[in-house]
């Protein structure tokens, strides 16, 4: 049976987004990336967009999943799953809970 | 492995022309002790910081701007969360939010360009100032607006904003009007509450449901049986007054406040009215979409059961409100929403029927003569006024001052041109004639040289032979009612700028009318306004009262009052 669903409050979401920005930044900087240095790998007009993600603020655009979890050297595969846990956690939490469990 | 060093070009930093051009130039590196590399014989104070420079971070200005924005946003109906950071290399940005988190507003300053990004923008606007973005999307990147038929940009009312011109706005004011435009463009407006119910296209002006956190309960009142005690409670009053951010909409969105929901519509969709104005005199937003406001802004009136001016404004008939209501309620509007208050007072109205305590004031004030005021008559109701906004700081419930019905004035849009048919405007006729501009109006009202003007059901003293000094006395003794006072207060009195001011009027010797407002008085040069050429100004005394006035440019420039 599925776990109970409580929809979250903003205050949820916003500390959601607050932790996969950390992540994010954790990445770039594995990676020895400025955020200038990513947003132009990524093409972005403006490379303060990266500081907003890094500080929680926003999303990757869906169809550019792929193209950022390359740029950060990342399998897409698993960099879409830990955005899904961030972004859509009671869908991450339907869809991967029982791989939690175990 | 070897760690390669990343070169940024910087202002200062020679070029590449100059870099090792001699070929008897090296290029030494120095690895510490503690592993870190560095040019050899550079120091550290050459090489660039790890830390962002905090003098790359938003002005004070650009901050002040930028909050503006975000305040009449709110004023407007759309209350918006607002961030800002630093990136690691020191440029700012700043972000408009929705409540759900959605960004639909992204500013930033990098290498000294400013950018804002939008969803509702084919590209990002660029250019060195708040000013060159606007322009930016005047002219290349207004997207998705439906076309009303005219693609001819000549054609278009665009407002130029030129040095010395006759129209100067707030920068801020030009930004907010650009980011409402951006706003109300949202695809995502009608998609905010899609469980609730379905949204319309023509719900532009609803915002009770994306506005208010889910569980959150309004208190509406009936205005006209409201107890004016309730509605500016302790607790009310008091956050009105302990925050600037306290505003009618923020009010409005805490758990059980208790306030008049057709006050707040009207506040609401007077900050909305006036972006829009601004909004379609600079070109960003089509007529039909704030024609298309103002009818609904009208029938909700109709609805609401204010209509009309005078005092038997019950049964006034909106229709000939509505045949002037483009022009007129434009600028009465525009009027408001930039400050300049011609039927004087401020928003929220309440109509607070309390008795005149006018005996002691009016044998104060007899010596301005016997056609500021009447035996008969006494002074005009007072009533509570909550402040505005950015403004007002009257919040005490037993200040007396002078204001207006807003519903009224919203409906009534130019009163002092309908109130001056005759002398006696309690029933003013409907005036039929077009104000097409600001300094119009102010003359139709000095023509009519009208001593009792009727918005709604507040009767309002307005005289324009009144001294300056006299006006001046005359809001200061008004702030303590009852009590007598020993003496007018003298030019000495004043403070500086209020004394720059009387001084200034003095030495002109001008024809100057004064408009007494409920926190200060509007003081108009009728040479300045007859010959088409006006500025207006406003400033707030060390005591809290606002002094506007219009006037000529030039005479503010010879007295410093503007650069």
């Amino acid at each position: 049976m599925l776990a109970e669903l409580h929809k979250s409050t903003p205050e949820e979401n916003k500390e959601q987004r607050a932790t996969f920005g950390l992540w994010l930044k954790a990445l770039r900087e594995a990676e020895g990336l400025s955020q200038r240095d990513l947003a132009d790998r990524l093409s972005l007009d403006y490379y303060t967009f990266i500081s907003q993600l890094e500080n929680g603020r926003g999303k990757i655009p869906a169809h550019r999943y792929a193209e950022w979890a390359i740029a950060l050297g990342q399998e897409p595969k698993d960099f879409v799953k830990t955005l899904l846990r961030y972004y859509e956690p009671l869908t991450y939490q339907i869809l991967f809970e029982e791989e939690q469990a175990g | 492995m070897a760690t390669i060093l990343n070169f940024r070009n910087k202002e200062r930093a020679s070029s590449a022309h100059d870099f090792l051009t001699d070929e008897t130039e090296k290029l030494s590196f120095r690895t510490a002790e503690d592993g870190v590399v560095s040019i050899g014989e550079m120091s550290s104070a050459c090489l660039p910081s790890p830390l962002p420079d905090p003098r790359k971070d938003w002005r004070n200005q650009e901050l002040a701007d930028l909050f503006r924005v975000r305040q009449l946003l709110i004023g407007a109906g759309v209350p918006v969360e607002t961030m800002r950071g630093i990136t690691d290399e020191g440029d700012p940005w700043f972000i408009y939010c929705h409540f759900n988190g959605d960004v639909f507003i992204h500013m930033a300053r990098i290498d000294g360009i400013y950018v804002l990004d939008s969803p509702n923008v084919r590209r990002p606007l660029r250019g060195a100032d708040f000013n060159a973005l606007i322009a930016d999307f005047t002219t290349d990147a207004l997207p998705t607006f439906k076309s009303t038929g005219d693609d001819d940009d000549t054609k278009r009312r665009v407002v130029r904003l030129e040095r010395g011109g006759k129209v100067r706005l707030h920068p801020s004011a030009m930004l907010a009007a650009l980011i409402w435009t951006l706003f109300l463009a949202s695809e995502e407006l009608v998609l905010l509450t899609p469980e609730d119910h379905a949204t319309t296209d023509d719900d532009l002006l609803d915002f009770s449901d994306m506005i208010f956190p889910a569980g959150f309960e309004i208190h509406t009142v009936e205005t006209e049986s409201a107890d004016i005690a309730s509605l500016t409670s302790a607790d009310a009053a008091k956050d009105l007054s302990s925050d600037i951010l306290n505003t009618e909409a923020q009010v409005q969105i805490r758990d059980g406040a208790t306030t008049g929901q057709q006050g707040l519509a009207m506040h609401q969709n007077a900050f909305a009215m006036g972006l829009s104005t601004i909004a379609i005199a600079m070109g960003f937003m089509s007529e039909a979409v704030l024609l298309d406001n103002q009818r609904k802004v009208l029938d909700g009136l109709k609805a609401l059961g204010f209509t009309g001016d005078g005092a038997d404004a019950q049964d006034a008939d909106l229709t000939g409100i509505a045949d002037n209501a483009q022009d007129s309620a434009f600028l009465a509007k525009l009027a408001e929403f930039l400050g300049i208050d011609l039927v004087i007072g401020d928003e929220q109205a309440e109509v607070a029927q309390i008795a005149p305590k006018t005996s002691v004031l009016q044998d104060d004030l007899t010596h301005l003569g016997d056609e500021v005021l009447t035996a008969d008559k006494g002074l005009p109701p007072t009533k509570v006024i909550p402040p505005s906004a950015f403004q007002d700081k009257n919040t005490e419930a037993k200040t007396p001052v002078e204001g207006t019905d807003k519903a009224s004035r919203a409906a009534d849009a130019l009163t002092p041109a309908k109130a001056t048919e005759t002398a006696t405007s309690a029933e003013a006729a409907k005036d039929s004639t077009k104000i097409s501009s600001l300094s119009e109006a102010i003359q139709v009202w000095q023509q009519t040289q009208a001593k009792d003007l009727h918005v709604g059901v507040i009767e309002i003293k307005a005289d324009l032979d009144m001294s300056i000094t006299d006006a001046y006395a005359l809001f200061t003794l008004r702030e303590t009612p009852g009590e007598a006072q020993s003496e007018v207060p003298t030019a000495s009195t004043f403070d500086p700028m209020s004394q720059r001011l009387i001084d200034f009027f003095m030495s002109k010797g001008s024809d100057i009318g004064i408009i007494d407002q409920a926190n200060g008085f509007l003081a108009v040069d009728r040479e300045a306004v007859k010959s088409g050429d006006v500025t207006y100004m406003e400033w707030e005394t060390d005591d809290g009262k606002l002094i506007g006035l219009i006037g000529f440019a030039s005479d503010f420039q010879q007295f410093d009052m503007i650069a």
